[in-house]
Order: structure tokens, then C-alpha cells, then sequence
């Protein structure tokens, strides 16, 4: 019953997490080998884990079947779950940024209608709201950059982190819409009723993450 | 093409059978205890105008409403929000009544959430309005009657969070933060985003010591001693009040023997804006959100047009039915029920015995089947507790469901 639940974003942030996780001694063995387990126990029996598509873990975190949630700035934008946002893990650094050709600066700056693909339509459509500009937006699943270089749309919203994949399709970023890395994120009644627990395992997080700086 | 006769929309629910019965037992019970503390049941209009739900709001645009323009062309909006319904009441209707004024409520309320976040578009809540008067002694008056519905409700393991808004202002402007940076914090606040409220914070190059109360107080809750301590480490002088106006608060609630629930949350990321004073929310296991609300808002009258401080809360009744079905199994409502089966003969004989026994309180069900075969059979197949087979003249037999067996017996030893 008193067990803490986590959500972990699939792929790169949780094996990340789970290694931060590991030097504060919080051991999960059964997830490091390859299985199709869904999920996990500590080792100590404490904490459970569990693994799901990125965009879901603030959905979890909000109805309080996890307590915590480890997942990206951008999906914490985009899905506008009722949670706190209690940590800056400070890895998984990049941002969320508008990119196009270089030729596209001119329209994104003359107030006509934009044509908008993303893989973020909220986070796109409140951008362009408050910069008081008119856009169509495009929901696109995968491979954004395709957009602009097809003729579906003038511009793409996505998520930036060397560039490169930009680069190397022509295009540049254009605008900055906000700065993303992996956050903790916590159920609002967990943070209450499991006040004491979460407060301790977010403090020494912290702490580690300031060794590591 | 969609049959929509099979569908209900988003948001809405149905409550059928024992879930309907543990709803409205629920309510009576929590309506009950608002009761004895004198608070006056009101009633007001499903749908009314919109302006009573966004008086005080800027702009005109309310996504969250569920609006309606009416056959005269005049915009209304389902109830979104009871307690701005009760301060239309309190200005217009009862403004020449005496001063306190306490109203209790149980009714449905409308608002949209953000899409496809599976949650109840029309939800029941139950609270209560303490009008006209501001001080510890009401705040702790309606704390206690929230924590007393609870119980009574059936919830045992809760905790009530009591923190103070007037508190945080005072710490804000204490700080010396321009109206700019005020409003980020606020917007944070509402974000419930520590990350961007440490960030604003830690860029306004406040000193030191300051900073590192503020960022201690983000992550606080406990009990009076943390109240108490913190009081101790703050200089200014009207925190220090807000904080000693919540210590009389805690005294009173422990005259009133509750104060083993209370805990003080400054936590500043749970405050609402629409708040004066104090604020408290409870939390349960098991339930993502709070399940009680409430607080001062002692401006909301005044723009209504009577200037009168005011506290309150509203229960989550979904909620709290979610919660107490949690834990424990929905109690069967047919299994102390009796069927009562007869022949065209023994009719008459049959209805006065069953209408003797309701009088008595019991729940007795006719029968409309031909056969006691068939009446055994829908009885064993709805768990109803037992049959009274009215056979013949004055015998009648008696089946117990629940045991599998069968007497025999006369009316008269019924």
C-alpha cells in the first residue's frame, strides 16, 4: 500500500532514469534484462515500475495509478495533464522550436495564414496564439521535416536537439518556443498523502543530480 | 451511421441500482450532518445567466462553460460553479437578511475539461456557504463540518491540507517582486510547475536567506510544529500574522477534537486564485485528486454587489462514491428484499400481509409471475433475500435464498 508507483517514458528516459534511480539505491534487476514485462518491482519491494508510450505517462500520473512520472518537458506541454511539475532532471536536454526553410522567415514575420505541421498541435496552436498569428495546423505522426520538404506545409513545429536532421533536409530553426529536458513530474493527492516518501526520494534525486553537475 | 438513441455523450454517466443507492445514501448522510450545524438547504436554477458564472472573469469567451443562448437570444450557461450561484442569491433575494448566513447544497454542476481526458462533464457536489462572517472561528466551523460529512459519509483514512493564500502574498510582496514577476509566479503556481516557479524565483536575485525559505516552502507540509517552526525563521510581520491567525484556527480544531486530520500545506503550488484567506483541500488514498475544496473568497460577493466576507468547500461526491466503492464491495440492495407470491385466491390476503410488513420498514416486491417456479427463478437470479409463497388459504412458505431452504407456516405466525 505504500509502495510508490513510477511511470517511465519508454526508450532513452528511462533507461536514464532507472540509472539515476540505481545510485540513490533504489535497484530494480528484474527491468535491466530483455523481457516483455510490463511491470516491475524493486528489489527492496518498495517501488514499482512501469514503462508506457511517453505521451501517456502525464494521463497515468494525473489519475494516480503513478504516483511519479519521468517524461519530456514537450509531452508535459502537450498533453496538459492536472500534475506538478516538482523537478528539471536536466537530461534529455533540447528544445521546442518553429523550423522551415530560411526562406520561410519572412512569411512567419508578414502575419499571413501558416500552414503548420507537428507532432504537437497544442503546444503549436497556444504558440501561435499568443504570438497573435494565424496558422492551419497539420497532425503529422513521425518524420515532421517531410512537411516543407514536400510542399504539405510552410513551417514545422517539433522538438530540436542538434539540428542536424534539419541541416541536412535544408531547413533551420526559425523561431524558439521553449527549452525541454526530462522532468519529474507527481500526482497532485500523492504529493499530499505520500508527502514524506516523495519529498525524501525527490530531495536526494536532487542532490545527486547536483554531484553529477 | 452512429444509432445515438445507444449513446450517451461525453462526460455524463449513469448511476443504476446499488451504485445509485450508495449515491444517495452518501448524500443523505453528508446533507444530514450540514443539517445539525444549522446550514439551510438552497436550491437554485440548473441553468441561469452567464454572467453569474463569469462576473469578474475578463473577456467573454468561457471555453469551459456549457452555454446556451436562450429564445430571447440572451446567453446562459448550465451551473458551473454553485457558490457564485448562492452569492447571486445572498446579493438580491436574502441582502436584507441577518447576518451570518448559512447555506448547504447538493447539486449537479457543468463545466467542460480539456478533451478526451475521460473525465465527468456533469459532476455532483456537495457543500456548504458560510456568509458575513471572517474569522478563525468560522474557517474552523466549516473545516470541522467538511471533516464530520466525510465521516459520515463512511471515508476514515483522509487528511485535510489547510494552507493560507493571504500568507503567500505577503511572503510575494515581501520579496519585493515587481507586478511582472508576481504574475509569472502566479501563472506557475496555476501550472502547478515547481521547475518555472524555481527558475523565476532564483533570476529575481533576491538574498539569500529569503530564497531558500521560499523554495523550502514550496515543498512543505506537516504538522502544527512546521507551522509553528516556520513561524519562528519569518521576519515579516503580516506573514507572521497570517500564520498566527492559522495557529487559532488549529486551537479550535482542537476544541472541536479533529485536529489529528489536519495537516498545513505550504506547498504554495496548491493555491487557487480564487481565494482570499485561508485554503484547504482533503486527499484520500486511492483518489488522484482532492475530494474537498474550499476556502475565504471574501471579494467574490462584493463584485455581486454586497460587500460580505464569505467561507466554504464543495465535496466531490463522484469522487468520494469512487473512494468508499474502493473500499469495500458494493452491499447488494435486493438481498434484504422479500418477494411475495400468490394465487388469484390468496391475492387479497397476500397484499395486507406485505403492506403489514412495509409498514414495518421492510422492502416487499410483487410478484407478477404465474408459477413459484418462475418466481424462484428470478428471485435466485436478482438475490433477492427471500419468497413468500402465499399457497393456499392461510398457508404460506417460506423460502430463504440465501440458505437454500424452505418452512412451512400460516399468516398468522408471519
Amino acid at each position: 500500500m505504500n509502495q510508490i508507483t513510477f511511470a517511465l517514458a519508454k526508450g532513452r528516459l528511462a533507461k536514464k532514469a532507472m540509472s539515476i534511480l540505481k545510485e540513490i539505491g533504489i535497484v530494480c534487476t528484474e527491468m535491466e534484462g530483455d523481457t516483455r514485462k510490463l511491470l516491475f518491482t524493486s528489489d527492496d519491494g518498495n517501488y514499482r515500475f512501469f514503462l508506457s508510450k511517453a505521451s501517456d505517462v502525464p494521463t497515468y500520473v494525473d489519475y494516480g495509478v503513478a504516483d511519479i512520472g519521468i517524461v519530456g518537458k514537450d509531452t508535459i506541454l502537450e498533453e496538459n495533464r492536472d500534475v506538478y511539475e516538482v523537478l528539471d532532471l536536466g537530461f534529455g536536454v533540447c528544445q521546442m522550436a518553429v523550423a522551415g526553410e530560411p526562406s520561410k522567415k519572412e512569411l512567419l514575420e508578414s502575419g499571413r495564414v501558416l500552414r503548420v505541421a507537428t507532432k504537437y498541435p497544442y503546444i503549436a496552436k497556444k504558440y501561435f496564439e499568443k504570438t497573435n498569428r494565424p496558422v492551419e495546423i497539420i497532425k503529422l505522426n513521425g518524420s515532421v521535416e517531410l512537411g516543407p520538404i514536400v510542399g504539405l506545409s510552410d513551417i514545422i513545429v517539433d522538438i530540436v536537439e542538434s539540428g542536424k536532421t534539419l541541416e541536412e533536409n535544408g531547413l533551420i530553426v526559425l523561431e524558439h518556443i521553449a527549452p525541454l529536458s526530462a522532468r519529474c513530474i507527481v500526482n497532485t493527492a500523492s504529493l499530499k498523502v505520500k508527502h514524506e516518501a516523495i519529498r525524501d526520494l525527490l530531495n536526494k534525486i536532487e542532490s545527486k543530480m547536483g554531484d553529477l553537475k | 451511421m452512429k444509432n445515438y438513441t445507444l449513446h450517451t455523450p461525453e462526460g455524463v454517466k449513469d448511476y443504476i441500482g446499488a451504485e445509485a443507492y450508495l449515491k444517495e445514501k452518501i448524500q443523505n448522510k453528508i446533507k444530514d450532518i450540514f443539517h445539525t450545524y444549522s446550514y439551510n438547504l438552497i436550491e437554485t436554477p440548473t441553468f441561469e445567466y452567464l454572467d453569474v458564472f463569469t462576473l469578474g472573469e475578463a473577456g467573454l469567451q468561457h471555453p469551459d462553460l456549457y452555454n446556451l443562448v436562450n429564445r430571447q437570444g440572451e446567453l446562459v450557461a448550465l451551473r458551473s460553479d454553485m457558490t457564485r450561484a448562492i452569492a447571486r442569491v445572498v446579493s438580491t433575494q436574502n441582502s436584507n437578511m441577518p447576518i451570518p448566513q448559512r447555506y448547504a447544497y447538493m447539486a449537479n454542476s457543468f463545466r467542460y475539461p480539456e478533451r478526451y481526458q475521460g473525465k465527468l462533464h456533469e459532476f455532483t457536489q456537495a457543500g456548504i456557504e458560510l456568509v458575513g462572517k471572517n474569522s478563525a472561528e468560522a474557517d474552523a466551523e466549516v473545516i470541522k463540518v467538511a471533516i464530520e460529512a466525510l465521516k459520515a459519509a463512511g471515508l476514515s483514512d483522509f487528511t485535510m491540507h489547510i494552507g493560507s493564500i493571504a500568507f503567500l502574498e505577503y511572503i510575494l510582496s515581501d520579496l519585493g517582486l515587481n507586478d511582472e514577476d508576481k504574475q509569472a509566479v502566479y501563472h506557475a503556481i496555476e501550472c502547478k510547475d515547481a521547475v518555472g516557479l524555481k527558475s523565476i524565483l532564483e533570476s529575481s536575485n533576491r538574498e539569500a536567506d529569503t530564497l531558500s525559505l521560499l523554495l523550502e516552502l514550496i515543498q512543505c507540509a506537516g504538522k502544527i510544529d512546521l507551522l509553528r517552526s516556520i513561524k519562528q525563521k519569518i521576519t515579516c510581520p503580516k506573514s507572521k500574522q497570517a500564520l498566527t491567525y492559522l495557529e487559532n484556527i488549529y486551537e479550535i480544531l482542537e476544541e472541536y477534537n479533529i485536529s489529528e486530520q489536519i495537516l498545513f500545506d505550504f506547498s504554495i503550488l496548491s493555491y487557487g486564485k480564487y481565494y482570499t484567506g485561508i485554503m484547504f483541500q482533503a486527499f484520500t488514498r486511492g483518489i488522484g485528486s482532492a475530494i474537498v475544496e474550499g476556502g475565504r473568497y471574501d471579494t467574490l460577493l462584493c463584485k455581486f454587489g454586497e460587500d460580505q466576507p464569505a467561507v466554504g468547500f464543495g465535496i466531490h461526491i463522484n469522487l468520494l462514491l469512487q473512494k468508499i466503492m474502493q473500499q469495500e464491495p458494493l452491499p447488494s440492495t435486493n438481498a434484504t428484499k422479500t418477494l411475495i407470491v400468490y394465487t388469484k385466491e390468496t391475492r387479497k390476503q397476500a397484499l395486507k400481509a406485505a403492506d403489514g410488513f412495509r409498514k414495518e420498514g421492510l422492502v416487499v416486491e410483487n410478484s407478477f409471475f404465474e408459477t413459484i417456479e418462475e418466481a424462484l427463478k428470478y428471485a435466485k437470479e436478482v438475490d433477492l433475500g427471500g419468497v413468500l409463497y402465499f399457497k393456499q388459504e392461510d398457508r404460506v412458505e417460506v423460502y430463504h435464498l440465501k440458505e437454500n431452504t424452505m418452512e412451512e407456516t400460516t399468516i398468522s405466525k408471519l
